[in-house]
C-alpha cells in the first residue's frame, strides 16, 4: 500500500480554512480588540512586563483557541455525520488530513498573531504619544520567544484537541477531557516555572545551572513534550473508528486522563509556596479530593463500579507525578539551606542573560527587600554598564545587601531603570532578572530580582558615578548629528542643528549634566515642565531635556517660534479672555519656567489654587519630622527633605500615613524580626513607597495644606499686559489650566492650555516679558513649602 | 476488481456484515437488496473504505482500501443521506473539492450533467431540496469517472423524470466506460430494471447473488390445466428441470420450475394440459422461489 506520509492536500485545506470561517472571524475581531487595548503592553511601558509574564502567551489567545478549535474539527471531521462519509471515503490517506489540518491550525494560528500584531500597532498609533519610536526596536526582539511559545501552546492545543475528539465523538467527554489534559499541562507548566517558597521557580529548584543554559533545556523540553503530544494526536487521529466512536485502546485512555484529573487535583490543591503546616494539610486534602476525583472518573468511564475499583491501581502513579514534585522542591530546599550567603562569603554578583540589548540602552539597578508581598525598598546598590552583557556587581554594600536578604529567606526585589525609563515608559512591576550570586567557593546560585522601574530621582544621580566609557557614550552628541525633535511640530526643525551645535560646544561636564540628567522626572520637574526630545536618525537613541536646560540660544528661538504657533491659538485667547476679564477662577494650576537671559538661569515652578483633594494628604512638618527625623543619613536635611515631599506631593497628588512598628509587624506578618531591623524595613517601607499604598491602613494622620493664595493669580493677570521685548526675564508658562463658573451659563468652564502629553510636555510655551520688578514679585510670591504648612 | 474476502464487520454484539465474500466485475451494474439493517450500507462503507472491516479483506484493483488513497481513487460513494457535498458550499466548489481529490474528474461532464438536472452550479447546495442534494450528488460523483461508482439507496427521494435521467446516466457510464456501478435498495423492483446482477442481503450476509438475466431465463412459470387428475406429479422428476413451486387453485396450477424450459414444456405437453401458457416471472417471484428453495421465508426477507 502506498502511504500518502505528512502529505499536505490543498483541497481538505480549503475546506478547513472555509469550515474555521465563523470562528477565525469572531476570533480575529477578538485578537484585534485586544491588541489595540494592548498595544502599550507589547510597545509601551509594560513591555518587560509581557516578556517576562508566564502567562504572556494568553496575550495572543486567539491562536492557541483557533489552534484548538482546528484540531476539534479536523478529529471530528471522522466522527460527525454530516462529514464523516466524505472524508473517509475520499482518496485522502488520513495522514494527509492530519498534516493539512495541522498546517491549517498553524497558518490560522499565526494570522491570529498576526491580527493581534496589528491591533498592537493600532494601539500603538492611536495612542502614540505615550510611545517612544525606539522602545519598538527593544521588545520585538524580546516578544520572540513568547511568540515561540505561543505557537508551541497552540500546537499542543491542537494536538490535545486531536486526541480527545479521536477517543470519543461524546461532544461531553471531549470537551472533559479537552479540559482535564489543558489544566494538567498548564498547571503542570506553571508548577514548575511559577514560584516557590525559595522565591524560584520549582524549575529553577531542579535545575540550578545558568539561566541561559535552563532557559535552553526548558524550550527543548517544552518542543520535545509539544512534538510528543504532536505525535500522539497524529497516532489517534489514524486509529479514529468512525463506525463506533471508539479509540482502539479505550481503557489506557481512559486511565491516561483519570490519573491526569488526579494529579491536576493535587497540584491545585496543593501549594508548594506554602510553609511546612499548610503543604502538609493541603497534601491531605488534595490527595483525599483526587481520590475522589478519580474514582468518581473511572466508574463514569467503565459503568461498573467493580472495574472502577481495579482502575484505581492506577492512582499511584498520579501521586508520583506530585510526590516528585514536592520532593524536588524539598530536597533543593535542603541544600539551599547549606549554602553560607554571608557577606565575606560572596565574591560578586552578575546580572545573566540578555534580557537588555546593551547596545542601545544602559541600565543601572537597584534592590530593595521584599518579603511575599512584592512591596520594594530603599535603593542600595548601582553598578551596570551600556557595554557589557553580563553586569558584575561586586560591592560591599551589594554583598551586605544579598546576604541580608538570602540568609532571612525574602525575595530579592530589585529595580531596573533602563534611560528609556527615564521617559516614563517601562514601568512595570512583573519583571523578573535573572543573576547570578558566586560565593568564595566557586558556588554560583541562580535566583530572579524583580524588577521595576521606579527611584529615577536617584537612579539618574548613581548614572553619574559610572565609568568613564558610559559616561563617554551618554554625552557623544555625535550620534544625534542628522537627527531631529521627537513628537514636535515641524516648525521646530530649523533649530535642531542650533541646540546640536550648542550642546556640542558646552564643556563635558556640563552637557553630562544635561545628557545624564535630563528625565523630565523629579518632584518639581513634572510640574508640566516642557520635555524635548531628541533622537538619532533612526530613532534608536533617545534623549529628553527639560525646558529649563535647553541651551541659550535654542531656547530663545524655541519661545519665539512657540509664541508664533500660539498666536491664533483658541484656547490660550479664551484664557486671556479670563485672566484679562478679572474674574477669580474657581480653580488654576500654572507651570512655569523663570528664565533670566543673562545669566542664562532657568527655574521651573509650579502654582495653583488651594487643593483640597492635595492637601489633605500632605502631613505636617511637626509629623514629618518626628517621624522621619530618627533614620536620617549623616548631614541630611530635614527640612530640605520635607521641602521635597511637599513639592512631591503638590505635583503627584499621592497618599501618605503613618504607621507603629507594632502595626507595620502585624502588617506582613515579622514576628520574630529583629526590632532594629522592623526600624529600617519600616522607614524604607514608608519612604520609598509612600506614594504607591492607599489608605487601607490604621493610624494615618494628615493636615491641610493651604498656602497658595489668589493673590498669585492676580499677579499673572496682571502681567498679562506687558510687551517689552528686551526685558532681562522671561516668564515661559508650559502649561495652565483654568477652571470658572460661568453664572451665565450655570456651568463651570475649563481651559487646559497644555498638549496631549499632558503634565510632561508643553509644545507650545508661552512666553512674556517680565520686567525687574515683576520678576522680584513673583519670586516673592512663589510658595513656600516650609515652614508654611500648618498642621490642622 | 472488487474482491471482498471474508469480511465482517460488528458494532458491538451486532454482526452488520457476517463473513461476506463476494467478487464484482466491471461493466456492470452490481444491485444489493435488503431489508433495512441488513448491512447493505455497512458494506458499501467497508468496500469504500469510510470502515475499517474487523475480519477479512475488501481489495480493489488488488490493494486493500482501508486507509489506502491509491486504491480509493478508483471508486466513488454516494452515501444515503445527503452527505457526499457540504452543505455550506456550493455545487462548483465541491466539484473543485473533488477535482482536486480525483484525477479523472470531468468539469466538462459536470457542466453537462448540472444543465441535465437543470442545477444551479453556483447556489447553495443548502438550499436544495432532498430530489435536488441527491440529483447533486449523483452529477459530482459521475464527474469524477471513477472505475466504480456506490450508490446507497440510489433513487431514494429522486421524482419519477429524474430517476429515469439517473438510469440512463448510470446505464452510459456502464456502457461506455465499462465501469462498475454498485446500487442498494431495499425494493427489489426498484433495482429490476437497472440492474445486471443482483445480491440479496439478509442479516450480514449474502444469501443469494446472481445475474439477473440468467436468473429469469433459467426460472420459468407455466400456468396449466388438466381434464384428468393430473396433479404434481406431473411436473416432478422431469430430466433437466426442477419444480420449485406447485399451486392449485380449481383445476388450474401455476408451476415455478428452473432449468431446460424446452424439455419441460415437452414433458408437460405429455399429459394433454387443457390449458398451457408460459408466464413472465417478475424478479421478486425468482428471490422468492429462490429463497425458498434456500430455507428462507422470503416473506420476512423481503416484506414488501
Amino acid at each position: 500500500m502506498k502511504k500518502s506520509f505528512f502529505r499536505f492536500h490543498k483541497s481538505i485545506f480549503i475546506e478547513t480554512l472555509k469550515r474555521m470561517k465563523a470562528p477565525a472571524i469572531i476570533l480575529a475581531v477578538a485578537a484585534l480588540m485586544a491588541g489595540i487595548f494592548r498595544g502599550g503592553h507589547l510597545f509601551g511601558y509594560s513591555a518587560p512586563a509581557f516578556v517576562e509574564n508566564p502567562f504572556n502567551t494568553a496575550y495572543f489567545f486567539a491562536c492557541e483557541l483557533i489552534m484548538l478549535i482546528v484540531g476539534i474539527h479536523v478529529a471530528t471531521s471522522l466522527h460527525k455525520k454530516d462529514t464523516a462519509e466524505l472524508y473517509g471515503s475520499v482518496p485522502v490517506s488520513r495522514d494527509s488530513m492530519w498534516t493539512t489540518g495541522f498546517v491549517a491550525a498553524l497558518v490560522l494560528g499565526i494570522g491570529m498573531m498576526l491580527v493581534t500584531f496589528i491591533g498592537m500597532l493600532i494601539g500603538r498609533l492611536i495612542m502614540h504619544d505615550y510611545f517612544s519610536i525606539g522602545s519598538f526596536g527593544y521588545n520585538y526582539l524580546e516578544v520572540l520567544p513568547a511568540l515561540g511559545k505561543t505557537i508551541l501552546f497552540g500546537i499542543a492545543c491542537y494536538a490535545v484537541a486531536v486526541i480527545a475528539c479521536s477517543v470519543t465523538n461524546k461532544v461531553f467527554s471531549a470537551i472533559v477531557t479537552i479540559i482535564i489534559v489543558a489544566s494538567f499541562c498548564m498547571d503542570t507548566y506553571f508548577a514548575l516555572s511559577v514560584e516557590s517558597r525559595f522565591g524560584l521557580s520549582l524549575w529553577e529548584l531542579i535545575l540550578p545551572i545558568d539561566a541561559g543554559l535552563r532557559s535552553a533545556i526548558g524550550w527543548i523540553i517544552l518542543a520535545a513534550l509539544t512534538a510528543a503530544a504532536l505525535f500522539l494526536s497524529r497516532k489517534a487521529f489514524l486509529k479514529i473508528r468512525t463506525e463506533d466512536n471508539l479509540p482502539v485502546k479505550k481503557g489506557a485512555v481512559q486511565i491516561i486522563v483519570g490519573a491526569m484529573l488526579a494529579a491536576n487535583i493535587m497540584m491545585t490543591y496543593v501549594n508548594i509556596a506554602a510553609e511546612g503546616k499548610v503543604i502538609v494539610n493541603n497534601i491531605i486534602f488534595g490527595t483525599v479530593f483526587s481520590v475522589i476525583a478519580y474514582l468518581i472518573y473511572s466508574i463514569i468511564v467503565c459503568k461498573k463500579f467493580a472495574l472502577a475499583l481495579k482502575r484505581f491501581m492506577f492512582y499511584p502513579a498520579a501521586a508520583a507525578f506530585c510526590l516528585i514534585v514536592y520532593l524536588g522542591s524539598t530536597l533543593f530546599g535542603k541544600s539551599y539551606d547549606k549554602l553560607d550567603f554571608s557577606a565575606k562569603n560572596i565574591d560578586y554578583v552578575e546580572v545573566t542573560g540578555n534580557l537588555i540589548d546593551d547596545t542601545r540602552y544602559y541600565y543601572s539597578w537597584d534592590l530593595g527587600y521584599s518579603s511575599s508581598y512584592p512591596f520594594g525598598g530603599e535603593l542600595r546598590i548601582r553598578k551596570g554598564s551600556g557595554k557589557e552583557s553580563k553586569v558584575r556587581l561586586d560591592d560591599s554594600e551589594l554583598k551586605n545587601y544579598i546576604s541580608k536578604v538570602m540568609n532571612s529567606g525574602w525575595e530579592i526585589n530589585g529595580y531596573l531603570n533602563t534611560l528609556m525609563d527615564s521617559l516614563n515608559f517601562f514601568y512595570n512591576n512583573n519583571c523578573k532578572l535573572p543573576i547570578c550570586i558566586t560565593l568564595k567557593d566557586g558556588t554560583k546560585y541562580y535566583t530572579d530580582a524583580r524588577f521595576a522601574s521606579g527611584m529615577i530621582d536617584d537612579t539618574r544621580n548613581y548614572i553619574l558615578d559610572f565609568e568613564a566609557e558610559y559616561r563617554e557614550a551618554l554625552t557623544d552628541v555625535t550620534e544625534f548629528e542628522g537627527g531631529h525633535f521627537l513628537y514636535m511640530d515641524k516648525a521646530f526643525d530649523d533649530i535642531y542643528s542650533l541646540f546640536i551645535e550648542e550642546l556640542s560646544a558646552l564643556p563635558a561636564y556640563e552637557r553630562l549634566h544635561l545628557m545624564g540628567h535630563s528625565s523630565g522626572y523629579s518632584p518639581i520637574r513634572t510640574s508640566g515642565v516642557t520635555v524635548l526630545r531628541i533622537a538619532n536618525k533612526d530613532n534608536t537613541i533617545v534623549r529628553s531635556f527639560l525646558l529649563s536646560e535647553l541651551t541659550p540660544k535654542t531656547l530663545e528661538k524655541y519661545c519665539e517660534i512657540s509664541n508664533k504657533l500660539l498666536e491664533n491659538d483658541e484656547t490660550k485667547l479664551a484664557i486671556e479672555e479670563i485672566m484679562s476679564s478679572g474674574e477669580l477662577p474657581e480653580y488654576y494650576k500654572i507651570n512655569y519656567v523663570l528664565y533670566d537671559t543673562v545669566t542664562h538661569e532657568a527655574f521651573c515652578y509650579s502654582i495653583r489654587s488651594a487643593d483640597e483633594y492635595i492637601s489633605e494628604r500632605i502631613i505636617s512638618y511637626d509629623l514629618f519630622k518626628e517621624y522621619f527625623e530618627p533614620y536620617l543619613f549623616e548631614g541630611e536635611d530635614i527640612e530640605a527633605r520635607y521641602d521635597e515631599y511637599v513639592h512631591q506631593h503638590l505635583s503627584m497628588s499621592d497618599y501618605i500615613f503613618m504607621i507603629d512598628n507594632e502595626t507595620f509587624k502585624e502588617m506582613f506578618d515579622f514576628g520574630d524580626t529583629d526590632e532594629d531591623e522592623i526600624t529600617e524595613l519600616l522607614f524604607l517601607y514608608l519612604y520609598g513607597y509612600y506614594s504607591e499604598i492607599g489608605s487601607q491602613y490604621p493610624n494615618e494622620e494628615r493636615i491641610k495644606f493651604d498656602e497658595l493664595d489668589n493673590g498669585t493669580w492676580e499677579f499673572f493677570t496682571g502681567i498679562a499686559e506687558n510687551k517689552d521685548e528686551n526685558s532681562r526675564y522671561k516668564l515661559i508658562i508650559t502649561s495652565i489650566e483654568v477652571e470658572l463658573y460661568n453664572t451665565e451659563e450655570g456651568r463651570y468652564k475649563g481651559f487646559i492650555l497644555d498638549s496631549s502629553f499632558g503634565d510632561i510636555v508643553n509644545e507650545y510655551p508661552w512666553t512674556w516679558n517680565l520686567s525687574d520688578e515683576q520678576y522680584e514679585t513673583l519670586i516673592d510670591s512663589l510658595p513656600k513649602a516650609y515652614p508654611g504648612a500648618e498642621a490642622e | 476488481m472488487i474482491e471482498i474476502r471474508n469480511v465482517t464487520k460488528c458494532y458491538d454484539n451486532l454482526r452488520a456484515v457476517d463473513d461476506l465474500s463476494c467478487d464484482i466485475l466491471p461493466g456492470g451494474v452490481f444491485g444489493l437488496v435488503g431489508v433495512n439493517g441488513s448491512g447493505k450500507s455497512t458494506l458499501l462503507r467497508l468496500i469504500s473504505g469510510v470502515y475499517h472491516a474487523d475480519e477479512g479483506s475488501i481489495k480493489l484493483f488488488g490493494e486493500e482500501v482501508y486507509d489506502n488513497p491509491e486504491a480509493k481513487k478508483h471508486i466513488i460513494y454516494v452515501p444515503d443521506n445527503t452527505q457526499l457535498v457540504m452543505s455550506g458550499s456550493n455545487m462548483l466548489e465541491m466539484a473543485k473539492f473533488y477535482a482536486a481529490c480525483y484525477e479523472k474528474f470531468s468539469f466538462e461532464k459536470f457542466e453537462k450533467l448540472t444543465r441535465v438536472f437543470n442545477l444551479n452550479p453556483k447556489a447553495r447546495i443548502r438550499s436544495f431540496s432532498k430530489g435536488m442534494m441527491k440529483q447533486a450528488q449523483t452529477v459530482l460523483a459521475l464527474s469524477c469517472n471513477t472505475d466504480i461508482i456506490m450508490f446507497d439507496e440510489t433513487y431514494d427521494g429522486l421524482d419519477p423524470l429524474a430517476k429515469q435521467i439517473a438510469a440512463k446516466l448510470i446505464y452510459a457510464e456502464v456502457c461506455d466506460r465499462r465501469a462498475c456501478v454498485i446500487m442498494t435498495s431495499h425494493s427489489l423492483r426498484e433495482l429490476e430494471d437497472t440492474c445486471d446482477t443482483l445480491a440479496l442481503m439478509y442479516k450480514g450476509k449474502l444469501i443469494l447473488q446472481s445475474d439477473i438475466g440468467s436468473l429469469k431465463t433459467t426460472l420459468f412459470k407455466i400456468q396449466v390445466a388438466f381434464a384428468d387428475d393430473t396433479g404434481r406429479e406431473a411436473f416432478e422428476n422431469i430430466e433437466g428441470a426442477e419444480l420449485l413451486s406447485y399451486t392449485l387453485n380449481g383445476r388450474v396450477a401455476t408451476v415455478i420450475m428452473k432449468g431446460d424450459k424446452a424439455h419441460a414444456e415437452a414433458h408437460i405437453r405429455k399429459f394433454n394440459p387443457l390449458i398451457f401458457e408460459m408466464l413472465p416471472i417478475t424478479l421478486e417471484e425468482v428471490f422468492a422461489y429462490q429463497m425458498d428453495a434456500l430455507g428462507y421465508d422470503f416473506s420476512l426477507i423481503m416484506p414488501e
